[in-house]
C-alpha cells in the first residue's frame, strides 16, 4: 500500500496539449511586432527629446530610464517569439548506429539510463516516481533501461534517524548510488551516476518527477540527427490549487450560518471562482512558449527534470572544461619564476587535482551548461524543447518554498551574467546570445519595476509630473504602443493567459532585488532544494514591501483625493493616470500577499 | 621493445567483442604496486588490463574508475581486454587493434592517467592511429595523454 500524500487527489488531473503552430499567426505575430517596435521607437524618442520634466528630473529622468530598460525587454522578447520550429518527430531509437557514427564497429541496442536525484525527499514520495519510470514502456525489448536513484542524502541506512532510501530502491529493484560528499550538489549528483552507468542516452528526474508510460518512445528519436545534445519536455505541475468559490470563502470568512444570507451570496458570487495556481506555478508560459520558440534559434536550454541527454555531448563538454583548466593554469605558471623540478610537480598536482565535471558546478547547473553545449564551435551541438508534456511533477505549496526556488533561479542566472556573460561567449551565434541575456535580462526586471511601483507614489506626495504633462501628445505616442505592444505579446502567447504570470512578475521584485544584491555582494549562491511539503507559515518577512508599497499607494490615493475636494489639485489628469497604474500595481501585488496567508481547504478545516 | 613483449603475452591478445564497456583493473585482482616506495630493483614488470566488460564496480577500492566507456575495435582482433604492462613506472597500452574511441573513452583514459598517477607510474599508449591521435590533439588532450 502506497503511503497517500496530498498530491493523490490530483491524480486524474491530465496535462494540456501543445499550441498547435499555425504560420498565419507567426506572420501576424511577426508584422505586429514590426509595428510594436517601430511605435516603441518613436515613443522612446518622442520621451528622451520632448517630455521630460526639467522641473522634475529627479523623478523624470529614472522613469523614462525604466520605460527604456523595459522596451529593450520588449524586443528581446519579441526576438525569441519571432517563429516557430518544432523539430520533426521521429520513432524511437533501436540501434547506437542510428545516434552515433561507430565507424564500421559492431552494432549493438542502444543503453537508457534514468536518474531520479534525491536529496531529503520523502522516500515514499519518491517510491511514486520509481514505480512511473518502470512503467516506461520501449517497443524494443533488448533495449536497456536501468533506472538509478541518486541519493544525496545517504540514506541508506546507517542513520536510523533518517528514512532508508536504499531499502526503498531494493524493493522496487532499481540501482541505488550514493556518494560520500555533496559536492557541486545536484550537478555533482549527475557526475557520480555517470561515473557509474554506461547508458548512451541518460534521463534526468527529479525525485518528484513522474514520468508517463511513453517519455521514453517520444523522445528518443530526436537523438537520430547527431548534433542533437539534449531534449527537454515541459514541466508540468499537476498539483496547482484548485480554483474556489467565491461565495464559499465568504460564507467561510464571515462565518455565515443562516441559509437565506448563505444562499443570497451564493446567488451574487457563485459563479466566481479564485485561488486557482494561487502560487503562479503554470509553467505553461515558459515551456510551451518561451523555451519552444527558442526552438527557431538552437538557444532551449535545459532546465533539469524532465530532459534526456546524449551522454557523448555532456562528456565531450567535460573534457573540454577539464583541458581548459589545465591551460589556464599552466599559463598562469609559466608566468610565474619557477624551477623546472617544481612545475613539474605543480603540472602534476594540477592534473590529480583537476576533475571531469560533465555538469557545471553550479546552482543553476543546467542553463550553464546548455550555455557551454550551444557555444562549442567544433560540434555546434543543438537542444530541443519537446512541445508534449511527458511528465508530472510537483510544485511548490507555500511562499516561503516558492520564494527561495525562484530565489535561486535568479541568483543562479544573475551569477552567470557575472561570471561568464552569454553576450561575451565565444561560439554562441547572436540569436543565441540574445535568448540566453534575456533570460538573464528578466532578472534585472525588479530594477524598473521598482521605479514604476514608487513613481505614482512619488507623485502622489509631490505633486510633481514626470512628463511635462499628460497632454494630447502624451497619448498619442503612449497609447498606440502599449496598445500594439498588448496584442503583439497576446498574439505571441496565443492560448496562454499572460494575466497570473505578469502580476507575480510584478510581485516578485523584492526578493528579485534581494538576489541582484546577494550576487553583486559575491555571496556564494547557494543550492538550496526546493521543498515538495507543505508548509504553512505566514511569511510576513516577504510581504513586508508590498504591504508598505500598497499602503503608501493607499495614503497617496486618499491625500490627492483629499486635494481636489479641496481644489487644491494643480494636475488632476496626473491624479487619474496615476490612479490607474496605482490600482494595477495593488493588483499585482496583492497576489503575494493572498499567496502568502493562503491555506488549502483541508488545512482550514482542521483549523476551524 | 615494448610492442614485442605486448605481441608475446598471448592470453591478453584482443580477443572478442567489438564496442564494448571497459573497466580497469589489475591483473588477478592483485592491487597496484605503489612504485614510490620501492627501490629500482623492486619494480617488477607487471601487467595490467583495460578489461573492456560490462561489470561495474570491479574499481580498486582506493578510487573509482570510469566504468562506462566506449571503445571501437578492429574487427579482426575483437577483445575484452586491452593488454598493458609497466616497465620502470611507466605503464604502456597497446591501441593497435583500437579504430577509435568516443569523449566517454578518452574521459575513461585521463581518469586511468590520473589513477596511475597517484600511484607513480607514468601512461604511455602506445601504437595509437592517426584518427585517434588526431582526436586528442583536436580536444588539447595530448598533453594529457602521452601517445605514440
Amino acid at each position: 500500500m502506497l503511503k497517500q500524500f496530498y498530491f493523490n487527489q490530483f491524480e486524474y488531473r491530465r496535462p494540456y496539449k501543445a499550441i498547435s503552430e499555425n504560420k498565419y499567426r507567426t506572420l501576424l505575430f511577426q508584422f505586429l511586432s514590426i509595428l510594436t517596435i517601430a511605435l516603441g521607437i518613436a515613443y522612446l524618442n518622442w520621451r528622451w527629446r520632448y517630455s521630460l520634466n526639467l522641473d522634475a528630473l529627479w523623478f523624470s529622468v529614472p522613469l523614462v530610464v525604466a520605460e527604456t530598460l523595459s522596451f529593450i525587454s520588449t524586443v528581446m522578447i519579441i526576438i525569441n517569439f519571432w517563429s516557430n520550429s518544432d523539430p520533426e518527430k521521429t520513432p524511437p531509437i533501436h540501434y547506437l548506429s542510428e545516434i552515433e557514427d561507430i565507424q564500421n564497429g559492431k552494432d549493438r541496442p542502444i543503453r537508457i539510463d534514468i536518474f531520479i536525484a534525491s536529496y531529503n525527499e520523502d522516500v515514499e514520495l519518491v517510491r511514486y516516481s520509481i514505480i512511473d519510470a518502470k512503467k516506461a514502456i520501449y517497443p524494443y525489448d533488448d533495449v536497456h533501461i536501468q533506472i538509478h536513484v541518486l541519493d544525496d542524502g545517504r540514506r541508506d541506512g546507517r542513520d536510523p534517524l533518517k528514512e532508508n532510501m536504499k531499502k526503498v530502491a531494493e524493493e522496487e529493484n532499481v540501482n541505488y548510488l550514493i556518494r560520500e560528499h555533496n559536492q557541486g550538489y545536484k550537478a555533482g549528483n549527475l557526475k557520480n551516476a555517470l561515473e557509474n552507468t554506461n547508458g548512451d542516452l541518460f534521463v534526468i528526474l527529479d525525485a518528484d518527477t513522474r514520468v508517463f508510460p511513453e517519455f521514453l518512445i517520444n523522445t528518443t528519436g530526436y537523438f537520430r540527427k547527431r548534433k542533437v545534445a539534449w531534449v527537454q519536455t515541459p514541466q508540468w505541475f499537476y498539483d496547482t490549487t484548485a480554483p474556489e468559490k467565491l461565495s464559499s470563502i465568504i460564507n467561510s470568512k464571515l462565518l455565515i450560518s443562516n441559509k437565506k444570507i448563505s444562499r443570497l451570496v451564493d446567488f451574487i458570487f457563485g459563479k466566481v471562482e479564485i485561488n486557482e495556481d494561487i502560487f503562479g506555478n503554470e509553467p505553461r508560459l515558459f515551456y510551451d512558449v518561451i523555451l519552444r520558440k527558442r526552438n527557431f534559434h538552437n538557444a532551449a536550454f535545459c532546465c533539469g527534470a524532465g530532459s534526456i541527454h546524449r551522454r557523448e555531448a555532456v562528456m565531450n563538454h567535460a573534457i573540454k572544461s577539464f583541458v581548459q583548466q589545465i591551460k589556464i593554469f599552466e599559463s598562469n605558471l609559466s608566468k610565474s619564476k619557477i624551477d623546472i623540478n617544481e612545475l613539474h610537480n605543480l603540472k602534476k598536482a594540477l592534473l590529480l587535482e583537476q576533475e571531469l565535471i560533465p555538469f557545471k558546478f553550479h546552482a543553476s547547473e543546467d542553463i550553464y551548461t546548455s550555455m557551454m553545449l550551444h557555444a562549442d564551435k567544433e560540434n555546434r551541438w543543438e537542444s530541443i524543447q519537446h512541445s508534449e508534456v511527458e511528465c508530472k511533477m510537483l510544485s511548490t505549496q507555500d511562499v516561503d518554498s516558492w520564494i527561495k526556488q525562484h530565489q535561486r533561479y535568479a541568483e543562479g542566472s544573475l551569477d552567470i551574467a557575472f561570471k561568464d556573460n552569454p553576450l561575451l561567449i565565444k561560439g554562441l551565434s547572436l540569436r543565441q546570445k540574445i535568448c540566453y541575456f534575456s533570460t538573464i535580462w528578466s532578472y534585472f526586471a525588479p530594477l524598473w519595476i521598482l521605479i514604476f511601483l514608487l513613481c505614482p507614489i512619488a507623485f502622489f506626495f509631490s505633486l510633481s509630473l514626470p512628463v511635462k504633462a499628460y497632454s494630447f501628445d502624451f497619448f498619442k505616442y503612449f497609447l498606440p504602443f502599449q496598445i500594439m505592444n498588448t496584442i503583439t505579446i497576446a498574439i505571441g502567447c496565443w492560448g496562454i493567459s499572460t494575466r497570473r504570470g505578469d502580476q507575480y512578475y510584478i510581485s516578485s521584485f523584492w526578493f528579485m532585488l534581494m538576489a541582484i544584491y546577494s550576487v553583486i555582494r559575491g555571496k556564494k549562491v547557494k543550492f538550496n532544494v526546493t521543498p515538495k511539503d507543505k508548509g504553512f507559515a505566514k511569511s510576513t518577512q516577504h510581504i513586508l514591501p508590498h504591504i508598505i508599497i500598497i499602503a503608501l499607494s493607499i495614503t497617496g490615493i486618499l491625500y490627492n483625493v483629499y486635494l481636489i475636494l479641496w481644489g487644491h489639485h494643480p494636475v488632476i489628469s496626473g491624479f487619474a493616470a496615476n490612479t490607474f497604474w496605482c490600482l494595477f500595481n495593488i493588483t499585482a501585488l496583492s497576489i503575494m500577499i493572498r499567496a502568502a496567508y493562503w491555506k488549502p481547504t483541508e488545512v482550514k478545516e482542521q483549523l476551524i | 621493445m615494448i610492442n614485442t613483449l605486448l605481441a608475446n603475452f598471448a592470453p591478453l591478445r584482443l580477443t572478442a567483442i567489438l564496442i564494448l564497456n571497459i573497466n580497469i583493473t589489475t591483473m588477478e585482482n592483485k592491487p597496484i604496486p605503489d612504485t614510490k616506495n620501492k627501490s629500482s630493483n623492486e619494480s617488477d614488470v607487471y601487467l595490467k588490463n583495460l578489461r573492456l566488460t560490462e561489470t561495474l564496480n570491479v574499481n580498486d577500492s582506493k578510487s573509482k574508475i570510469r566504468a562506462n566507456e566506449l571503445f571501437q575495435m578492429s574487427n579482426d582482433h575483437p577483445a575484452d581486454e586491452l593488454a598493458g604492462v609497466c616497465i620502470e613506472d611507466v605503464h604502456y597500452y597497446d591501441f593497435k587493434n583500437v579504430q577509435s574511441i568516443n569523449n566517454t573513452g578518452l574521459a575513461s583514459l585521463i581518469d586511468l592517467t590520473k589513477y596511475l598517477l597517484q600511484k607513480g607510474l607514468k601512461v604511455q599508449f602506445v601504437n595509437v592511429n592517426e584518427k585517434i591521435k588526431e582526436k586528442i590533439t583536436a580536444l588539447e588532450l595530448d598533453k594529457v595523454l602521452q601517445c605514440s
